[in-house]
């Protein structure tokens, strides 16, 4: 294997044991944690944590440390810490290999970002489909509590930290930080204009930092390790390891921990086991789980990094990747995906609520053959009237996969219009 | 308040700063669509069809989310603007179901006109609509499902204003619908108004089903006459048949809304018992018959047992100039006592979430009708006084103009008031005693008159005729103005208008108020 990197925050999934606190301290647990509680000023805390350039893993990449800075320091209200744990974005699973095997990890995060903003009340939402997860967690949380990590006085100081579990209800948009904080109160997840964002006004109109799974179990290393060996990691402006979930058309699909200067040929080939048929041919991949655009076979020598993926107009989102071999129809792709969008829009706001079935239907008649050529250029003026044009992200999570599949794939979308019918051979081994 | 100065399409503005770019340009007379932003209603952001340009940023904002910033240069007629405000008025059009020949909304409906300015003649849509069914959301409300844009006004009514929160949204995505929690329907005192903020035909008032096309209508701006809080109206006739009553908003009065109840105070007027004929004695007679019998009978008692043995009731039902002339042709010369009916209380007085109240004084000008009879505010007992020198046979000739379409008295009073030896009646519907009166006057409605009416707080606002009066019946102010003439009484007047100037010249309460200059707002009368 060409990719040699050493896992920091996988480096024990395989062992049962990790989920217990015995064992999780024994290999060195909750020291950060303790030391960060006891002897680290929260300013001290945030300026670490921006030395390390650790950015943000739910998708958007925003850095960590600058994140925690806008929670106003005068504020009269309490300050609550959210854990994103929502993972919803379709070829992603990630976080869910973090909850279950080594739980710890992230409640020690969970504290060290609870004392660098001033929080005593911590919620985990964490995805209503991760039963198992929930379990596991909750088992920990009680563990933590018996041991003082939780509570009143953790550690022995006079630092507070409740941590509360609650379970989200199926919706996708409920990963959308601020459709997440009213689901949190017991709305119906709306995703809320900004600004204000929520370090400002967040849950309960209090300042509330929303913090990714993978993001905060990133925390326990850069106290232990430093700042600087954080930042020795990857590219010039993605630090540290990531966790890259691989699904689709390889031989070895499942999370890897890599530094973002890996390449996509090397993830693939050398990490992945190469395709799974090696009789055909690589086709496409998409990034950064399902709303990141798709790009091709020929430009797969991409640093999976967060800069190196906007030069082929995509982005490394939340590092799902979802690998495609020839036998994989671009049109169907682009439907499998639109549907889901389509189902999981809120339906707050008119572009995302009535635009996305339109998309879907004119994909489906492309598919079936009977579209007009003029249908394709009508499909990317729709995504236009989206992109940019609603209160959250998902109009863009909507449109990008499609126009990432029709400026990528143009030629295959017009011979499906010219051929009345798709031309591609598809492996039906696979199909749902 | 800062002041910020900015720029819409070259335009500059000046505005309070914290204002947002769609707000500045409402106060500046400039159009830009929106759907889900109302005055009176908390801001939401979900129809983004206020999308205009900044120039400088990358990303389109909504109008009605973005606060104006010095010297910010908008754009809100851009090429990619209006792209994209087209694009949303397609999408809002996508699934509704253009049913606008049968729609009750048609002709007063925001989107037919934003639509008409700044949307596709054409549609791109090739594929079936979306479809729901119509649903009945409790005593007053029909839901056309299909018809509903989501934007939510009614919703941030109902939970801001109201605090009763019966609607909210079912399903997502394209299958998200309006509706109520099983079993609790849209029922509060003021529901109806949702029907007035929705932007299209999804909410109706059932009452104004399939009765008219608004373009039809002709509207005409008034008072509610229902209680004293004065709400600004306008009453929508057809052909001299009232259809319907709407707000009319003044942020003094009423903000922008109604009660249900004041919204059917319309249907009196239309009442198949209304007085249609003055009478004498149960028998039909002229104005002028029942005018000299009222005159003769005055001037009897006057004269026979002295002014004090004549009491003469106005109403805080009818208008200042009304009850002006009531004290000044039966007050003032030769003496008669006066009193004013008085109003029914009900309950307590109902507060809503941004202040509007429904108040438990039930009658239009309680306020107003004193003063115009030159009664102290403070001393109000002159009506029990009455009452009780009735029942001693001290006051033995009455005469009631009672505006009040439903005059409830306490039975005792009533059994006093039949006691009398003469007994006139003014009124517009039959009440327990025009059936004992000697001389009934047929009156009118306030819909069928112009005047003016103070209200609680003592704005006094223009009331205006809407139809015409059924048959014989007349205007309260014609009639006294008549009993003027008959009686010799020196009166130039023949309008309201000119009544209000000399009760403006003679009553401390109104001194130098110009009835012109009260306008569509109303002016503040104060003691």
């Amino acid at each position: 294997m060409a990719v040699e990197f050493e896992p920091v925050l996988t480096k024990y999934v395989d062992d049962p044991e990790q989920a217990k606190l015995s064992k999780y301290v024994e290999r060195g647990g909750y020291k950060a944690a303790e030391k960060a509680v006891k002897s680290i000023l929260p300013d001290d805390l945030i300026s670490i944590v921006k030395e390390s350039k650790l950015r943000g893993r739910g998708g958007a990449g925003f850095p960590t440390g600058v994140k925690w800075g806008f929670v106003p320091k005068d504020s009269d209200k309490p300050v609550y810490l959210t854990v994103n744990a929502d993972e919803s974005e379709p070829g992603t699973f990630k976080d869910r290999l973090l909850i279950e095997k080594d739980p710890h990890q992230l409640l020690e995060g969970t504290i060290i970002a609870a004392k660098a903003v001033g929080c005593e009340t911590a919620y985990i939402y964490i995805r209503g489909e991760f039963y198992y997860g929930t379990k596991v967690l909750q088992k920990a949380i009680e563990e933590a509590y018996e041991k003082n990590y939780l509570g009143k006085n953790i550690f022995g100081t006079d630092m507070n930290l409740e941590v509360y579990i609650h379970r989200g209800a199926g919706a996708y948009i409920c990963g959308e930080e601020t459709a997440l904080l009213d689901s949190l109160e017991g709305k119906r997840g709306y995703p809320r204009m900004k600004p204000p964002f929520p370090a400002v006004v967040g849950l309960y109109e209090s300042p509330t930092v929303i913090n990714n799974v993978e993001t905060l179990c990133n925390l326990p290393h850069i106290i232990n390790r430093g700042a600087d060996w954080f930042a020795s990691i990857g590219t010039e402006h993605s630090k540290g390891p990531k966790l890259f979930a691989v699904s689709g058309h390889v031989k070895k699909p499942g999370v890897y921990e890599l530094p973002m200067s890996v390449r996509m040929r090397e993830l693939i080939y050398d990490v992945c086991g190469g395709m799974l048929d090696e009789n055909r041919k690589l086709k496409a991949v998409i990034p950064g789980g399902s709303s990141t655009p798709v790009i091709t076979a020929k430009e797969i020598d991409v640093e999976l990094c967060f800069d190196a993926l906007q030069e082929y107009k995509t982005m490394l989102g939340s590092a799902g990747v979802m690998v495609m071999d020839e036998s994989t129809c671009m049109v169907d792709a682009a439907i499998n995906i639109t549907r889901f969008y389509v189902h999981e829009s809120c339906g707050q706001c008119t572009p995302c609520r009535e635009g996305g079935k339109w998309l879907l239907r004119i994909l489906q008649t492309i598919e079936k053959g009977t579209a007009k050529k003029e249908d394709i250029d009508l499909l990317l003026d729709i995504c236009e009237n989206i992109e940019g044009k609603t209160v959250c992200p998902f109009g863009e999570a909507m449109v990008w996969p499609i126009q990432g599949f029709v400026n990528k794939f143009r030629k295959e979308f017009e011979e499906h219009i010219e051929n009345r019918g798709c031309p591609i051979e598809k492996d039906r081994s696979i199909r749902r | 308040m800062k002041k910020i100065t900015f720029y819409i399409d070259d335009k500059e503005i000046t505005t309070e700063e914290g204002n947002t770019i769609l707000q500045a340009a409402r106060q500046n007379g400039i159009d830009i669509p929106h759907f889900c932003y109302h005055d009176a209603l908390g801001i939401d952001g979900n129809c983004r069809v206020c999308l205009v340009e900044i120039e400088g940023e990358p990303k389109l904002v909504t109008g009605c989310t973005r606060q104006v910033a010095e010297g910010m240069k908008v754009l809100a007629n851009s090429e990619r603007a209006k792209k994209a405000r087209a694009g949303v008025l397609e999408f809002i059009l996508l699934n509704h179901p253009l049913d606008c020949p049968v729609c009750d909304k048609s002709g007063e409906c925001v989107l037919q006109d934003y639509s008409y300015n700044h949307g596709y003649a054409h549609s791109r849509l090739e594929f079936p609509k979306e479809h729901f069914p119509v649903k009945d959301l409790g005593p007053d409300i029909y839901l056309w499902t299909e018809r509903c844009i989501k934007c939510t006004r009614c919703v941030r009514f109902l939970d801001e204003v109201a605090g009763t929160g019966e609607l909210g949204f079912k399903k997502r995505g394209v299958r998200t619908e309006l509706d109520i929690f099983d079993g609790v329907p849209v029922d509060n005192p003021i529901s109806l108004n949702i029907v007035d903020i929705c932007p299209v035909g999804a909410l109706l008032d059932k009452d104004f089903l399939y009765k008219a096309r608004v373009w039809d209508l002709k509207r005409t701006e008034s008072v509610c006459p229902v209680c004293s809080t004065g709400c600004n109206i306008e009453y929508w006739d057809h052909d001299n048949i009232l259809k319907r009553i709407t707000p009319r908003p003044n942020e003094k009065v009423n903000g922008h809304w109604i009660c249900n109840e004041g919204r059917r105070s319309y249907k009196n007027v239309d009442s198949e018992d209304r007085l249609v004929h003055h009478k004498i004695k149960n028998k039909k007679a002229s104005l002028e018959e029942a005018i000299e019998l009222l005159i003769n009978s005055v001037e009897k008692y006057a004269h026979e047992e002295g002014a004090e043995s004549i009491a003469v009731l106005g109403s805080p039902f009818l208008t200042n100039e009304e009850n002006y002339l009531i004290k000044h042709l039966f007050g003032d010369e030769p003496g008669a006592r006066l009193a004013v009916l008085p109003a029914r209380t009900e309950g307590e007085d109902q507060e809503f979430g941004d202040g509007f109240t429904i108040r438990a004084e039930k009658a239009p000008n309680v306020r107003g009708a004193r003063a115009a009879m030159g009664l102290a505010s403070t001393k109000t007992d002159e009506f029990d006084r009455i009452i009780e020198d009735i029942k001693k046979n001290k006051v033995k000739c009455l005469i009631i103009f009672n505006g009040d379409p439903d005059l409830k008295l306490d039975k005792s009073v009533v059994a006093a008031i039949k006691k009398v030896d003469f007994l006139a009646v003014c009124e517009a519907l039959p009440s327990d005693l025009s059936r004992s009166a000697d001389a009934v006057l047929a009156g009118n409605l306030p819909a069928e008159k112009d005047g003016t009416f103070t209200n609680h707080a003592g704005y006094t606002q223009r009331i205006r005729r809407a139809v015409f009066k059924p048959l014989d019946s007349e205007p309260e102010w014609k009639i006294l103005l008549q009993i003027a003439r008959a009686w010799r009484k020196d009166i130039k007047a023949k309008s309201p208008a000119v009544i209000f100037d000399l009760l403006a010249k003679d009553i401390k309460f109104f001194k130098d108020t110009d009835y012109e200059k009260i306008g569509s707002t109303g002016v503040l009368n104060k003691e």
